[in-house]
């Protein structure tokens, strides 16, 4: 009968007095008894994984031996510092850091198990696979069709039908195509900067990325517009793995699966978010996040 | 000047627990003094339900109905602290969403403060069990043992207070220990007495049976105790004890 009614099991446990022992849902099934889904790494399908990895600015070192699992659809927040490296690590996970002078990598990151930073790997489609999105939003002086459509006419891809198609997707999935839909030949600078933004996001999900990276992408907007790229991000894991960067611990809070708090080039602490923001277990991310830093 | 990497180790090599947490430290001055109002007031409230608790047990001990009535009018400034705390900790969370161990001072005060107010009413219950033995000639000869119990679990409240007031993870175990031995304790010392009472004399069944009710409330008194040790406990390790 529960299977009929399609009930999460937190409410069917309610519902029927039965209490599922707890640790027999987390990770493994979407609900549990606390009424969202809570997982835990070990039973998570690694999609990135970094090994080792150092970053030098010249001689400055701004990375260093970062080991950190990103799990397959979920959303896992970067918190720390500024200057702590958060960009510079967001940046190695598309190779984004190979276009800045003097900046060297070492060590390992694997995509869905192929190592990024081999000669043999393709860049181009490595940037296709993991798309990015910075804190303010960048939608060229172009129609919003346009802007949504770049990277597949990039591709070369010119059929009108499979262009218009994809852009109303990618347009429905970022949450702006019933704004947009009748303006879809307009500029996109004539957009509000969260309809930016979420063009900025259409625009990446548009070639159909596997990975999303985020770089504080709502710290220029307002707070509604906030709160609709936050669920927006909420949705796109479903389909996307998600790694966001910011500096608003509520945000992190709200929207992360997984947190890891950074300092000074070190991963100091990575765990559950419910974990690291109740019950941190290192005292410098006890004090980040408490706002005892400083 | 320790180089990166070295400042980086110093942090890296200071797993929490930390064995003196401390309140205060925010880059927020505001929310330090928020954060040790909220203590303070609840420390007083621990004052004065620790007062409650003593003068019910002399009313108790002394048959002084003067007493227990003064406890129980004053019962009304225990609940008022409670009322005010509930806001100060609501407040708290909207305007400062206070995170780690600040997050977990302000769950273990709303429990604490919960647990301090249903002690206030135990002493009121005591009080009036000390104005329902007025009457009795010398009562306490039946229950020399009440008395002690009596002075223990005020000990073990006052001890409770100062493991909450230091947030001393060391102090509510042992504390918590204490009280729970003398909580199992309690009315099975009594109990056992009370019966021995009844079977010699049954004229004093009455207030012997009052008697029990003034262990009842004692046993529980403990039990708040127990409880307050644990939110103690949680706020400083993060970890929750499962009691039953
Ligand atoms: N292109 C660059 N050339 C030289 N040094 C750089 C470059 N980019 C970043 N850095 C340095 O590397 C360190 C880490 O910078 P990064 O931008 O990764 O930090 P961040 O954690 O993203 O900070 P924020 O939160 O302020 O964005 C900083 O000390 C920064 O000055
Ligand atoms: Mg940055």
């Amino acid at each position: 009968m529960n299977e009929m009614l399609n009930l999460p099991p937190s409410l069917v446990s309610k519902a029927t007095g039965l209490h599922t022992a707890a640790h027999g849902l987390i990770g493994t099934k979407p609900f549990n008894r606390i009424g969202y889904p809570q997982y835990q790494i070990e039973n998570e399908n690694i999609y990135l994984e970094t090994q080792g990895l150092k970053l030098f600015y010249g001689k400055q070192p701004v990375l260093m031996d970062i080991q950190v699992k990103i799990p397959k659809h979920r959303v896992t927040a970067f918190i720390g510092p500024s200057g702590c490296g958060k960009s510079s690590l967001l940046r190695c996970f598309n190779r984004l850091n190979d276009l800045i002078e003097g900046c060297r990598v070492e060590g390992k990151i694997f995509l869905d198990g192929q190592d990024i930073y081999q000669h043999r790997c393709n860049v181009a489609h490595l940037r296709r696979q993991v798309g990015m999105v910075f804190q303010k939003p960048n939608p060229f002086p172009k129609s919003v069709y346009e802007n949504v459509a770049y990277g597949l006419l990039v591709q070369g891809i010119k059929q009108r039908k499979y262009l218009d198609e994809a852009v109303e997707r990618s347009l429905k999935g970022a949450g702006l195509w019933d704004e947009v839909k009748d303006r879809l030949a307009d500029n996109a600078l004539g957009l509000s900067s969260g309809q930016q933004q979420r063009l900025v996001i259409a625009r990446a999900i548009a070639i159909e990325p596997q990975v999303l990276l985020l770089d504080e992408p709502a710290s220029a907007l307002d707070p509604i517009s906030t709160l609709k790229i936050e669920e927006l991000i909420n949705q796109l894991k479903e389909r996307y793995t998600l790694v966001i960067v910011t500096h608003n611990m509520q945000q992190a809070a709200r929207v992360s699966d997984y947190t890891a708090f950074m300092y000074q080039g070190q991963i100091v602490e990575f765990g559950s978010t419910d974990l690291v923001f109740t019950t941190p277990q290192m005292r410098q991310t006890e004090d980040y996040i408490t706002g005892r830093y400083g | 000047m320790p180089t990166l990497h070295e400042k980086a180790e110093k942090y890296f090599s200071s797993p929490l627990p930390s064995p003196t947490p401390q309140l205060t430290g925010h880059i927020s001055q505001q929310f330090d003094q928020q954060l040790q109002h909220l203590h303070q007031r609840t420390l007083e409230m621990g004052g004065l339900v620790e007062e409650q608790t003593t003068l019910a047990l002399m009313a108790l001990l002394h048959q002084d109905t003067q007493l227990a009535e003064q406890v129980i009018s004053r019962n009304r400034r225990v609940n008022a602290y409670e009322i005010s705390l509930d806001e100060i900790c609501v407040n708290l969370l909207v305007r400062q969403r206070p995170a780690g161990l600040d997050l977990r001072f302000v769950k273990a005060t709303i429990k604490t403060v919960t647990d301090l107010e249903r002690i206030g009413d135990e002493a009121k219950s005591m009080a009036y069990q000390a104005i329902a033995l007025e009457q009795q000639e010398n009562y306490l000869r039946y229950l020399p043992q009440l008395e002690t119990l009596g002075w223990q679990t005020r000990h073990n409240l006052h001890e409770t207070l100062n493991a909450f007031a230091r947030l001393d993870l060391n102090a509510a175990e042992a504390v918590y220990a204490k009280a729970h031995v003398l909580k199992e304790d309690t009315f099975l010392r009594l109990s056992g007495q009370v019966l021995q009472y009844m079977f010699d004399d049954a004229q004093a069944i009455p207030h012997v049976l009052e008697m029990l009710w003034a262990g009842r409330a004692l046993e529980r008194i403990s039990e708040r105790s127990c409880n307050i040790c644990n939110y103690v406990s949680y706020c400083v390790s993060g970890k929750i004890r499962h009691t039953h």
